[in-house]
This record gives C-alpha cells, structure tokens and sequence, in this order.
C-alpha cells in the first residue's frame, strides 16, 4: 500500500523534473528525492516562511532618495502638513484610555473563591454560644510548622477548654492540616485573606483574636461547610 | 469598540451617578443592583460582562476609606462567585430571615490594622512562676 502510493507520487514529480533533466537515470533518482519519503532530507519551506514576497509587507523607504522614488511628493506634503500621524497617535491613546481593562479590579471584583478555601484561622462556637473548642491538641500535633500553642485547664463548671490558644501566623504555612485534625470543628481557616498588618505583632493571634474571627465569620464558615458536607 | 462602551455607559444613567462610579471604581460599569449590605455597601451584577467581572461591590464608604475588608461575610462569598444565592436585598430583610445569635459579630467590621483597635496580643494564661522582687534591705 506504502509502495503504490510513494509509486504514485513519483509518476506525478516525474514530468515535472524531465523538464530540466538529461537522462532518464538521473530524471529518475531527482524525482525520487523529490518525493521526500519518510528519512530524507528535511524540504525547505521558502514558501512559508515571512519574506517580504509572501507576507506583502514593504519597508517604506530606509534612505531618503528611496523615499523619494518609492513615495509621492504630495502625499508626503499632506501628512506632514496634516499632522496625520499625531491624530492617530492621540486617537491610539485615547481608546486605550477608554478600553475595557483586561484585569480584574480587586476591591470592588474578586476572583472565584472555593468553599474549601484556607485563608484566616478562627475558632467556632456552637449556636448556644459555648466554645467548641475540648482542648485535645490534635492541631497543635499536627501542625507541621508548629504554629500552634494550646495551654488547658478545667473550667469552675468542670469542662476542659483551653486557657490557652495562640497561632502565630507567620509561622503557619496554610496546610489545613489543623481544621481536618479536629474533632469538633472548632478550629477552621475560614475564607477571609483580607488580614494583612501593620505590624508583625499583630499577626500572634491568641485566643480571643481567634474567637473574634470566628464570630465575625460564622455566617459564611457554616455556609461553606455545609456545601462541603458530602464530601468530608 | 471602547469608546462605543464608554458612550453606553454614560448614557445608562444619570450624570451624578456616573460620576460617583468613576470616582469609586474608576470604571465605567452599570448593571442590576442586586442588593445593599448592613454598611449601605452596593452589590450589582451585570451578565454582560466579561467573564469574572459580572458582580462588583460599590462601597458606602468614601475613597480615601475604602477597604477591601469592609464587605461582611455572605456578601463576600457571593462576591467571590462561591455561591450563587445572594442574601436577601435589604440588610433589614436579611437580619429577619437570618435568626443570628447574639454572640456573632453584627454589622460587620473592618480590618483594624492601623488603627487604635489593631489586634494587640497578650498572655491569656496566669503566672506559672513567683516573680523575685528586689527589695533593697534596710540599712541597719
């Protein structure tokens, strides 16, 4: 099948080459490599490539006496005396002015957000506004950047919670390994990134701060954990 | 095709308007106002245009004011395209439907950072140590 065709192609390059060709072995062999099978030389592809032949394009003049034989005197007249190449350049920088910008313009628009996304930590409470948190050091095991400090002592009513709970978020890495490690949910990474400081003591985060977070944010936590039920 | 943009937008609305968009966003955006946050922030969205820009947030506050914190929270997520359903147009509205516990933080804040309720840390354990005072002894 590879034969008939290559065959095929051959006879079509055949008369092609006979024109400039001698003898018939030499027609024969030149119409063979113009076929180009599979292992010779790569074709040259002149045709393809950006000459000035095949894109249309046309250097105007690189020399004035270029110029002056390629270009009519009366059009070179009318752009110099019209300033055309100013209007154009003022319209140019106009509607790039006026463009609909390609960006998105953060404090009014923002990005698509997962509900799994790992932003500010913030401890939850229940409904009933008792604390979640049962102090049982899960995430402060597992955080892998140790971040986390957890100090515990039973309350005047008995229970255990945490004296204790400070994260320094310049030490965490945003693993999420603190939220899965806990029991209760009480330790999330909410969707909140918008905490940026002044200062670098502001980012050591104690118990309060943290309690604060989740206050703040537990409209849109439980939201977004509840999308997420199924799949945890 | 830009200035066409610009010409519509202009022509949607009234100039007071237009010139307060400009000025907040500096864009020129119209589209369906879908509702008003506790802090009189503006929520619109407009399917028209281009992907990711369709929902944008005018906010109450003036432009040397403005924070990118200033949005509360279920807001933000439907800002953030993360769910589709906005809450209810009016904060008044929402505050109804929603059966908020007292312990959760309504209205919303801001980030505090710069100001004089910028988060400070403390210690929220007791002493584990007696600290040694030095007292001078009386001199005899």
């Amino acid at each position: 099948m590879y034969q008939r065709a290559v065959v095929a192609r051959v006879a079509q390059a055949l008369p092609r080459v006979a024109a400039g060709g001698a003898g018939s072995q030499r027609t024969i062999a030149a119409a063979l490599v113009s076929v180009r099978g599979y292992g010779t030389h790569p074709p040259t592809n002149l045709h393809e490539q950006r000459v000035q032949e095949n894109t249309g394009f046309k250097i105007p003049y690189q020399t004035w006496e270029e110029r002056d034989a390629t270009q009519s005197v009366w059009d070179f007249s009318a752009k110099t005396f019209f300033m055309t190449e100013l209007a154009r350049g003022f319209l140019t920088v106009l509607m790039q002015y006026l463009r609909e910008p390609y960006t998105l313009h953060y404090p009014y628009e923002k990005g698509p957000l997962s509900p799994r996304f790992r932003g500010e930590h913030a401890l939850r409470r229940y409904p009933s506004g008792e604390e979640r948190c049962i102090a049982c050091k899960l995430c402060e095991a597992i955080c892998p950047a140790q971040a986390i400090t957890i100090e515990a002592e039973p309350r005047d009513d008995g229970s255990r919670r945490t004296v204790r709970y400070d994260i320094d978020m310049t030490k965490c890495i945003y693993c999420g390994l603190c939220q899965e490690a806990c029991p209760v949910d009480a330790i999330v990474e909410g969707p909140n990134f918008e905490y940026t400081t002044e200062t670098r003591e502001e980012l050591l985060y104690n118990k309060e701060k943290l309690l604060a977070n989740g206050d703040r944010w537990e409209s849109e936590i439980a939201q977004n954990l509840k999308s997420e039920q199924g799949y945890r | 095709m830009s200035l066409f943009r610009f010409l519509k937008f202009s022509l949607r609305q009234s100039p007071l308007k237009n010139f307060e968009i400009y000025r907040k966003l500096d864009d020129a955006k119209w589209g369906r106002l879908v509702g008003v946050d506790e802090l009189g922030n503006r929520y619109y969205e407009n399917k028209e245009e281009r992907y990711g820009r369709e929902r944008w947030c005018v906010p109450a506050a003036r432009p040397s004011e403005m924070d990118a914190s200033q949005i509360p929270p279920r807001w933000h997520s439907w800002l953030h395209k993360t769910i589709d359903q906005a809450p209810l147009a009016t904060a008044a509205e929402d505050a109804a439907a929603m059966s908020r516990p007292k312990w959760m933080a309504f209205p919303h804040y801001a980030n505090y950072t710069g100001t004089k309720k910028a988060n400070v840390t403390y210690n929220t354990v007791r002493a584990k140590i007696e600290t040694w005072e030095p007292a001078v002894a009386a001199r005899r």
